[in-house]
């Protein structure tokens, strides 16, 4: 594995992929698998598709690496474009609508049911069911919930990346967390049966 | 712009779980993604359609005009497709699987067996009587001088060389030709030039230069980056071969360690002289070039430059027991700081001491864009002068009433040799004289 710190070496490593060298293809592919797949898990149903989203995503990346001018760190670089990928693709889904803006005000709201989260299980939860209970969301809440905790926009700019309102998106994210509470909810409840 | 605060402790939560989060490794999905890259053209013993098609078509056509070549010649029933490669260890590095060495060399390795110049690699069955020239294959490799590493490692096991036993080093050193470079040893980072003296269209040839990296040139340049010895493999396949057949053949190559060079330095301005203090590692001689054309070898020299002013770049190469050197540039300037002296307070009552205040100058002290101003404590402006040799008599400038006694900060501005400007600032007290 490369020290991603080291520019010298990634500079190398990604000339030789550019070049298609193979072995430092699967280098690179290899360093930034096991992150950029759980990017991937996190916007996909299951696995296979989420695997399917992350070589789409590699081949842009390889096909773009000529155009990287390592101003920014790679890993950002190969992030973003996998995300973008994944959210091409969940937006290509046939069940992936839009539900539209209802006019409560779910901010207040939010705060309530994370209440009864109890936190020191979800704490000990594995990523791996964690990541479980949110495939679980529809795809729509999945894409607005990954947008909003992981890739941290803000509301207004999820609107505008969906092409939806900022108040769609608001009630999204809302339902959302209510869903994601409470499949957690039932997880843990289960789980201590 | 919306801050981290806006998430509640369960996406927090959330947020850190997953920043970290890597799935498992899983080589098959590699193996699966690489089918749909797109095709490298240095892609080894894999090709694409395009080279699948011609060697199928190579494959078909070459055996064909072998057989129908050697049908009215020597051996009517002899399965040609068959590959044979000779290699000829007399004088030259022609290796040649081509049609006409087949009936000569097979040839006289049948008539003349002891003709200890020549050799066959026979893949499937020799043309001779076994009990002749079958011979294993057996290196002794501690026989072998180590720095020249270079032997035949035939990876099938259905391999028969013909060659006579008492030849066996001068062949097997021969084999030395089959890789060469045109470096076996230097400085890393050591760029080397690999060639083969196999040559063919039809060998597929895979390079491994031993640093995990791989080449499927025929010729290939490769660059050492890290020091090392390191075992150059090079597998050639022939691809008319029905049965996958590689030969490999390995080459030592040694990448020296450089050294690293740094210095530090003690710089006395009064009178111009350095000392340099070596930090460099792995070094074992040393170069100094001060910058005024005069040069030393010792590890921790001491040089006096006699102009106490200007900038000298300095430089120190270093070279580690195996010559490889490393090397380092500093500037040193010497800059010699003015020495003035200022005092902390005067009274301006005539009696001949401490009437005027100003700064004592030093020896030689340029007066070029010299600037003394006095400032109260409000910050206003009381006394300005450009000239070198007019002091504060503690009146407001421009007028003849004394400034009131108390704390004044002065600002004294000059240019060094160098034509740089500096400045100074200081408290002074006029004090109670009426």
């Amino acid at each position: 594995m490369i020290d991603l710190s080291d520019i010298d070496k990634v500079k190398q490593l990604v000339g030789d992929c550019i070049k298609g060298d193979r072995n430092s293809q699967q280098k690179f592919y290899q360093m930034f698998y096991g992150k950029m797949l759980s990017v991937c898990m996190r916007y996909s149903e299951n696995r296979e598709e989420a695997k399917d989203i992350l070589h789409d995503g590699f081949i842009k990346v390889f096909g773009n690496l000529k155009s990287f001018s390592f101003n920014g760190s790679i890993e950002g670089w190969v992030k973003r474009i996998i995300t973008n990928t994944a959210i091409d693709s969940v937006r290509k889904k046939k069940n992936f609508l839009v539900e539209f803006e209802d006019n409560r005000n779910y901010d207040k709201r939010i705060d309530d049911f994370e209440e009864n989260v109890e936190y020191e299980q979800l704490v000990q939860l594995k990523v791996e069911i964690v990541m479980q209970l949110i495939q679980k969301l529809s795809p729509m809440y999945k894409m607005v919930f990954n947008l909003y905790v992981f890739e941290e926009l803000s509301h207004k700019e999820i609107a505008e990346e969906l092409n939806i309102n900022i108040g769609t998106s608001k009630s999204n994210y809302a339902k959302a967390k209510r869903n994601l509470v409470r499949f957690f909810e039932e997880y843990t409840n289960n789980g201590n049966k | 712009m919306e801050t981290n605060n806006k998430y509640t402790k369960f996406e927090k939560l959330l947020q850190e779980k997953f920043s970290n989060h890597e799935m498992p490794y899983d080589n098959k999905e590699w193996l699966d993604f690489e089918k749909k890259l797109p095709k490298s053209p240095k892609s080894p013993f894999f090709p694409n359609k395009f080279y699948r098609f011609a060697i199928i078509s190579a494959s078909i056509i070459i055996p064909v005009l072998l057989v129908l070549f050697f049908a009215n010649k020597y051996y009517s029933n002899t399965d040609v497709s068959k590959e044979q490669i000779s290699i000829s260890n007399s004088n030259t590095n022609k290796y040649s699987n081509a049609s006409e060495n087949n009936k000569t060399n097979n040839h006289q390795n049948c008539v003349n067996n002891n003709d200890q110049n020549k050799f066959s690699l026979n893949k499937d069955k020799p043309f001779c009587d076994s009990n002749d020239i079958k011979k294993t294959h057996n290196l002794n490799k501690e026989r072998l001088n180590l720095k020249e590493n270079i032997s035949p490692k035939v990876e099938t096991d259905n391999i028969v060389s013909s060659f006579n036993k008492n030849e066996k080093l001068k062949n097997v050193k021969n084999y030395g030709d089959v890789i060469s470079s045109d470096i076996n040893e230097g400085c890393a980072p050591l760029k080397i030039k690999f060639k083969t003296s196999i040559n063919s269209d039809t060998i597929s040839y895979l390079w491994n230069f031993g640093d995990k990296k791989t080449s499927s040139l025929k010729a290939p340049f490769h660059t050492y980056t890290n020091p090392g010895i390191y075992n150059v493999s090079l597998t050639i396949k022939f691809l008319k071969s029905k049965k996958t057949q590689n030969f490999t053949y390995s080459k030592t190559i040694n990448v020296n360690d450089i050294p690293t060079a740094n210095y530090s330095y003690d710089l006395n301005d009064e009178d111009g002289s350095c000392v340099f203090t070596d930090h460099s590692s792995d070094a074992s001689k040393w170069n100094w070039t001060f910058g005024d054309k005069s040069t030393s070898n010792e590890k921790n020299p001491k040089h006096t430059y006699n102009k106490v002013e200007g900038t000298y770049n300095v430089q120190l190469v270093v070279y580690n027991t195996s010559g490889c050197s490393a090397n380092i540039t500093k500037k040193i300037t010497l800059k010699p700081e003015y020495q003035y002296w200022v005092p902390n307070a005067f009274v301006p009552n005539g009696d001949g001491t401490n009437d005027f205040f100003g700064p004592v100058m030093g020896e030689n002290m340029p007066s070029d864009g010299y600037e003394m101003s006095i400032y109260n404590k409000s910050g206003v402006l009381v006394f300005v002068t450009k000239n070198i040799n007019i002091l504060w008599d503690g009146k407001i400038k421009g007028t003849s009433s004394y400034a009131e006694p108390g704390t004044y900060i002065w600002k004294i501005a000059m240019k060094d040799k160098l034509g740089v400007m500096y400045e100074k600032t200081g408290y002074v007290n006029l004090l109670n004289f009426q």
